[in-house]
């Protein structure tokens, strides 16, 4: 049988046609696979960012309260250090004293249990600023407790003797 | 598409590593909990001491504050909430106007007079009190 050279024509373009239509589909089903996957990576990335972006600030809250709460323990160290560090305490008096207008004559250190020190300090100084010393004493950053005082005008000018016992507080003692 | 994925494969990577990071600096270890512990110690003994610890600084700015001018302080002693005071004063007023001073005060509780003197070859009366608080 003979087919005439138009039908074979027709023939030909409708199964080339026929090819890219069939070409086409396989083509836009992989991009809309391809498109789908995408959007799924794209919604798991950002609900992913959207947690840890959350996580982030509460992180960056905490960071900046442990800064604020490593501040606070900073200070805490100074009250009650690790160890008595019983010549840091003097330097610090004798300069409180100074300020009060007293002199840091003398001084002797006791244990009086693990965590207690006893410092008895003798200083020199008017009898007007004793009140200066003490408010000095105690509102020094390391935790003391005043035991006694005993301040006497030595001579008949201002100045008197004070004895003072402290009692400091560390961890533990050396 | 492969531009993409290895642009979202390197965003991926830099969260894990932020979140590596991130558990990394949180994560507890044996170590930091000593240290929690001690802090915490320290944290109630500074409670402690802080809360029974006696305000002598405000005792002796009692005393102190507005004494007059023709009393003499000669000693000042602390011990368990009392101060001793040793005074030489020319004159009995300046010495009661003191001692009512005192008593006007919320913390003062009790004013003793242990002893007083006269030298009369001066005039002056030496006086001894204690001023206890509550």
């Amino acid at each position: 049988m003979k087919i005439k050279y138009e039908t074979q024509i027709n023939l030909f373009l409708a199964l080339f046609l026929y090819n890219i239509v069939f070409l086409g589909f396989l083509g836009i089903r992989g991009g809309i696979n391809r498109m789908k996957t995408k959007m799924q990576v794209q919604e798991e990335y950002n609900t992913a960012l959207s947690n840890f972006e959350e996580k982030e600030a509460l992180v960056a809250g905490l960071l900046n309260e442990i800064q604020t709460h490593t501040t606070q323990i900073d200070k805490l160290n100074v009250s009650i250090p690790d160890r008595p560090q019983e010549e840091r305490y003097l330097i610090e008096l004798s300069l409180q004293a100074a300020r009060a207008g007293y002199e840091l004559k003398g001084f002797s250190i006791s244990k009086v249990s693990p965590t207690v020190t006893e410092v008895m300090a003798t200083l020199e100084g008017p009898m007007e600023t004793i009140n200066n010393l003490t408010t000095a004493i105690t509102s020094m950053e390391r935790l003391s407790e005043i035991d006694s005082i005993e301040a006497k005008r030595e001579r008949d000018d201002s100045v008197v003797v004070a004895r003072i016992k402290v009692f400091n507080y560390s961890n533990k003692l050396q | 598409m492969i531009i993409w994925h290895s642009a979202q494969n390197n965003h991926i990577t830099d969260l894990r590593n932020r979140l590596n990071i991130s558990y990394q600096k949180f994560k507890p270890d044996e170590k930091s909990w000593t240290e929690i512990e001690k802090v915490t110690g320290k944290i109630d003994k500074y409670q402690e001491v802080a809360s029974s610890r006696v305000d002598v600084a405000s005792y002796t700015g009692i005393i102190l504050a507005d004494l007059p001018s023709e009393v003499l302080l000669q000693s000042i002693t602390y011990k368990d909430r009392t101060i001793s005071i040793e005074f030489k004063a020319q004159s009995v007023l300046s010495f009661t106007k003191l001692i009512s001073k005192y008593l006007k005060e919320d913390t003062v509780e009790t004013i003793e007079l242990r002893s007083a003197s006269l030298d009369t070859s001066n005039n002056i009366f030496t006086i001894e009190a204690g001023v206890i608080f509550k």
